[in-house]
């Protein structure tokens, strides 16, 4: 029998699902634990949190733990393997389109989106053996495409070997499964809001290993000046993404390169579907007018597969 | 040049013998000792193997309410590779998800627990 936990955390709903009840109190503290040291780690709106001491060290080098090296080799590696579509440094842009706090607390501004181009991640210098990371005067890191990802990945691995057995973590839609899942597999509802009842558009596919993450523009959102904007931006242009995708679903060996994948989708735009079929990431990518194209062996809905 | 007695001859080939045999045990316990520090400088890629060939394994058990034997140790969870740091590509999972099929009515079994949603965030 499986049972499952839910709370806040990272600013987001946070769920852990164990496939054997008894195990589920284990995992579940070994999810906190781990939401816990990644907060204070690489939260970009903690006084507090090693991030932060990172962006305000003008132009210094910091030193920092090893949780934060690897979120930010995690961040540094989806910068490479996305020609920069995923951008560490994109933190400068996100403050000036207004998301400079928790994302409960953002307002809207009658002022117009002032957009600047992201620095970029070449300049983010990490040396893990010293433990130290610098990045010029003025640039803001931002770990948002990838550390909920990481901790997603790290949380499930810990929970699966305190609870000995499989279990599913899934931080606002960013799903990581360790152990062995409950038979047929994991029950996933893909849809574009994390927080959205069962029912609402979507559907449902089954995930036996790895992760799987959403992307989408339909979420955090707010005004600036007479424009809606969210907070899928381009690097490149430091402007909300403006392709044809409203909300992008990727599985993915890690929880980290399912949501790396689903964030440059969202960039790249029609690009994209290309571009996930080369990798070999089966994925569902959401248009705006409502059509859907999936690739790289995602599965037909049972009631489409059936009329076929 | 210097005589040599037999006796000290057969004394100097007894020595160089047994220099040779320490030689060659020298040689095996060294040989021992570098494949043991080798092995143990590369678990995580045996582990990682182990994973591989756990995960693809479909779950023997059919009932949900069957009571599982406690693992033996770490490597008996198939965990999911770390992502940080290498230049691998994105990494595609073992398994494609697959179509869930449609629920069937079934009145008088427990509820079952609601799917994750994965949806923006």
């Amino acid at each position: 029998m499986s049972a499952s936990a839910t709370w806040r955390a990272l600013g987001t709903k946070a769920v852990v699902m164990a496939d054997h009840a008894p195990g589920l109190p284990a995992a579940w503290a070994a999810v906190e634990r781990e939401l816990d040291a990644i907060d204070r780690s690489c939260s970009r709106f903690r006084d507090d949190s090693e991030l932060t001491m990172v962006n305000r060290a003008g132009g210094r080098r910091t030193a920092v733990g090893p949780l934060l090296v690897e979120a930010l080799l995690a961040a540094l590696r989806a910068a490479r393997l996305t020609d920069g579509d995923v951008d560490p440094t994109i933190g400068e842009a996100l403050v000036l389109a207004g998301y400079d706090r928790d994302f409960a607390s953002v307002q809207g501004s009658r002022h117009t989106l002032k957009a600047i181009r992201a620095p970029g991640w070449r300049v983010v210098e990490v040396d893990a053996a010293a433990g130290t990371v610098r990045v010029p005067a003025g640039v803001v890191l931002d770990l948002g495409a990838t550390a909920k990802a990481l901790a997603a990945d790290r949380a499930a691995r810990a929970a699966a070997q305190a609870a000995g057995c499989g279990v599913l973590v899934n931080l606002g839609g960013d799903l990581a499964t360790a152990g062995q899942p409950p038979p047929g597999g994991w029950h996933v509802r893909v849809t574009h809001d994390h927080a959205a009842p069962p029912d609402a558009p979507g559907e449902t596919v089954l995930v036996t290993t790895g992760a799987l993450a959403t992307s989408s523009t339909t979420v955090r959102r707010w005004r600036r000046g007479a424009d809606t904007i969210h907070h899928i931006l381009d690097p490149a242009t430091g402007a909300p993404a403006a392709g044809p995708w409203q909300t992008v679903s990727v599985a993915a060996a890690t929880c980290v390169d399912a949501n790396t994948a689903a964030t440059a989708a969202i960039v790249r735009g029609e690009r994209a579907v290309a571009w996930l079929e080369h990798l070999g990431l089966p994925a569902r990518l959401w248009r705006t007018d409502g059509s859907v194209e999936r690739v790289a062996g995602w599965p037909e809905p049972a009631q489409e597969a059936a009329a076929a | 040049m210097r005589s040599l007695d037999p006796a000290d001859r057969d004394a100097a080939l007894q020595r160089l013998r047994r220099a040779r045999t320490w030689v060659v045990l020298g040689a095996l316990g060294l040989t021992g000792a570098a494949s043991g520090a080798a092995a143990a400088s590369f678990r995580g890629h045996h582990a990682t193997s182990k994973t591989t060939t756990t995960t693809t394994t479909p779950p023997e058990t059919t009932t949900q309410q069957a009571p599982r034997a406690a693992p033996s140790g770490p490597d008996a969870i198939p965990l999911p590779p770390s992502a940080s740091g290498d230049d691998q590509n994105l990494q595609a999972p073992q398994q494609a998800p697959q179509q869930a099929p449609q629920p069937a009515p079934a009145p008088a079994q427990p509820a079952p627990q609601p799917p994750a949603t994965s949806g923006g965030s």
